[in-house]
């Protein structure tokens, strides 16, 4: 006897519910796995965006604050800190480097960075990787800019080409620099973080777009060219932020608590990993509730198929009759509704994975324009393997249930049902 | 007969259970008597007494209190040496005051070249202290900065320079929170002030980190 093949076609008489069951398998298994794939890419792009920085120097706000906007580009910053502190701060003979951040300007959505040529000597990512130049060079003139690498990528610029940056770092703005042209200069290899999205100008071409503003918006009449900028002192008065690297670590601390007491301006300085750290603590019970949701969705869709799978018994009896006419054993019963639950189990997970890679594929356009977020479509690690397994291993067990009353209805019925 | 597959499962778990003790009693049974000779070298061995052996086991890591790792001489009669303590009227000083600024800063400038105890270099020690990370990835660490009281890296004065380890670890450990202090283990190297960078320093290369 074809047990398969009588199986099987058992299955496709109940085509519908069968897959509607499966339905409901692969949803609950393909959340476990986004929500898991998205935890785990967030906190590793967030932990390989920045390396080898000692200390981040900003105006006082909240640690985690400063780390969002400093780096991840995440939020907006307080305050700016003035040109001053920041020279007598890193004159000090700690500190080895020292680069200044200037933010608040964007293009077309992408945020501008204004800094030195130290950027792209000093910036590390991914545990000591540097950032490399794909075409052209760092910035040499006033109002030259580099692109990150997604930002050339999305809006398809190339070396040579002029663009106008926008006064504010929404989506759009109304107060462009038009007056100011940048030209392109240099694209920036793909480094997987928020300097991708970033575009790279001089602290010079900083003060340059921004020498007719005075508290936040444009003198009228005070038209300044291109020209005339440049023969004006650029040296910027305020910076946003500051990324530091001591001459030995030993020396963060007092170097933080120097900046944390300094008299003449509100700043702060914090150790980039041990705020991650605090963030993760932070975030470590949203973590764990979000994954017990997601185990709970998972018994549910399991209970669910049992359920399915019980409730439709009534309706097979005199199929099981049959089957028993036919010399099947009562204990091969069981048998057939494990292994059905089982065949349950494997699609809803096969369908289950496909959908999880559907998820992330829409999920990372989302992440990435919105927080730089890399999502990897790589084979799940270890703890969503073991996920997996129990799952399958479950639901061929949840077949015992229905199993041993279809065996027990068809010790009873005989070919003729007494209803 | 319905349930006869139950029973005779349960008859084959016994009769496996009851197979692994006989092979157990087995190798006694099969032992051919044996010479007084050949059952002399089956005798245990005798303990040589001759040669007195320490029974007691030398652990590889030394355990050091964070009292250890400043100079004896390091005291504060020579830190009144330092700093003129006679300028300040300590005992009026409000913790806003300028003064008490000033004397912040001296303090802070000797805590910076506190002195380290060249003799612990290439020591093997164990030192129990709070993590706060410079290199992390995700939840694993990869260096960090060890310091013997929590709250280090955010309001509390800091540490001086010879009561900070910076602890480097090559393939990361899993780090759960800075609440919880960790056993450090590994090999220390102290930096004198003679060399390249111009600080001293207290530096491991962990071998294992353990949660104390």
């Amino acid at each position: 006897m074809n047990w398969f093949h009588i199986a099987s076609q058992s299955l496709l008489n109940r085509k519908t519910t069968a897959l509607l069951t499966l339905f409901m398998l692969a949803i609950s298994i393909s959340l476990i796995l986004t929500v898991d794939r998205i935890r785990v890419d967030t906190k590793e792009n967030f932990s390989n965006t920045l390396s080898g920085t000692d200390l981040i120097l900003g105006a006082r706000t909240g640690s985690l604050n400063l780390l969002l906007y400093s780096v991840f580009r995440i939020g907006n910053a307080s305050n700016n800190i003035g040109w001053a502190s920041y020279l007598e701060l890193t004159e000090n003979e700690a500190v080895a480097w020292a680069v200044p951040i200037s933010l608040g300007d964007s293009h077309k959505g992408y945020k501008v960075v204004g800094t030195t040529t130290d950027y792209f000597k000093y910036y590390q990512f991914s545990r000591g990787q540097s950032l490399e130049i794909y075409q052209g060079k760092a910035f040499e003139n006033v109002f030259d800019v580099v692109l990150g690498y997604q930002v050339a990528k999305k809006l398809g610029y190339q070396l040579g080409e002029q663009l106008v940056l926008s006064h504010g770092i929404g989506n759009t703005s109304f107060k462009e620099h038009d007056d100011k042209p940048f030209s392109v200069v240099g694209i920036l290899k793909p480094t997987g973080t928020p300097v991708d999205q970033s575009l790279h100008i001089s602290l010079e071409g900083m003060s340059a777009i921004h020498i007719n503003w005075r508290n936040g918006f444009e003198i009228p009449g005070m038209n300044i060219t291109a020209e005339q900028a440049l023969q004006m002192d650029l040296t910027p008065k305020t910076i946003t932020a500051a990324l530091i690297g001591m001459k030995s670590r030993i020396q963060t601390f007092q170097f933080q608590r120097m900046v944390n007491d300094y008299r003449n301006e509100p700043l702060m300085a914090i150790i980039p990993g041990a705020t991650l750290a605090e963030l993760w603590q932070m975030m470590s019970i949203a973590e764990q509730s979000l994954l017990a949701i997601s185990a709970m969705v998972i018994v549910t869709g399991l209970l669910g198929m049992m359920t399915v799978i019980l409730a439709g018994l009534n309706e097979r009896r005199r199929e099981m009759a049959i089957l028993r006419a036919l010399g099947c054993p009562a204990s091969n019963i069981v048998l057939l509704l494990v292994l059905e639950a089982g065949f349950y189990g494997l699609s809803g997970l096969l369908l289950g994975y496909g959908l999880h890679l559907f998820w992330v594929a829409i999920a990372s356009n989302l992440m990435m324009s919105l927080y730089g977020i890399e999502l990897s479509m790589n084979l799940p690690n270890l703890t969503m393997l073991w996920v997996m397994t129990g799952f399958l291993v479950s639901s061929f067990l949840i077949g015992i249930v229905p199993g041993i009353k279809a065996y027990r209805q068809s010790l009873t019925d005989g070919l003729t049902l007494r209803t | 007969m319905k349930h006869c597959w139950l029973i005779v499962l349960g008859i084959v778990v016994l009769v496996a259970c009851s197979e692994q003790e006989s092979t157990t009693l087995q190798p006694q049974q099969s032992q051919p008597s044996l010479t007084p000779e050949e059952l002399e070298i089956q005798a245990p061995e005798q303990p040589d007494y001759s040669s007195p052996k320490t029974t007691i086991a030398v652990p590889e890591f030394r355990e050091v209190d964070w009292q250890e790792l400043i100079p004896e001489d390091y005291t504060f009669d020579f830190i009144k040496t330092q700093i003129d303590l006679e300028s300040y009227d300590i005992a009026n000083l409000q913790d806003g005051d300028p003064e008490a600024q000033r004397l912040y800063r001296d303090m802070q400038a000797l805590m910076r070249k506190a002195p380290v105890i060249s003799e612990l270099d290439s020591e093997k020690i164990k030192i129990p202290g709070f993590v706060v990370p410079l290199e992390i990835d995700g939840n694993i660490v990869y260096s960090f900065l060890l310091v013997p009281y929590f709250g280090a890296c955010i309001h509390t004065p800091p540490p001086p320079a010879n009561q900070i380890v910076y602890v480097e670890v090559e393939d990361g450990f899993k780090f759960l929170d800075m609440y919880n202090p960790v056993w450090v283990s590994g090999p220390i190297t102290v930096e004198s002030k003679d060399s390249v960078l111009a600080y001293a320093g207290y530096t491991i290369r962990a071998h294992s980190i353990e949660d104390y």
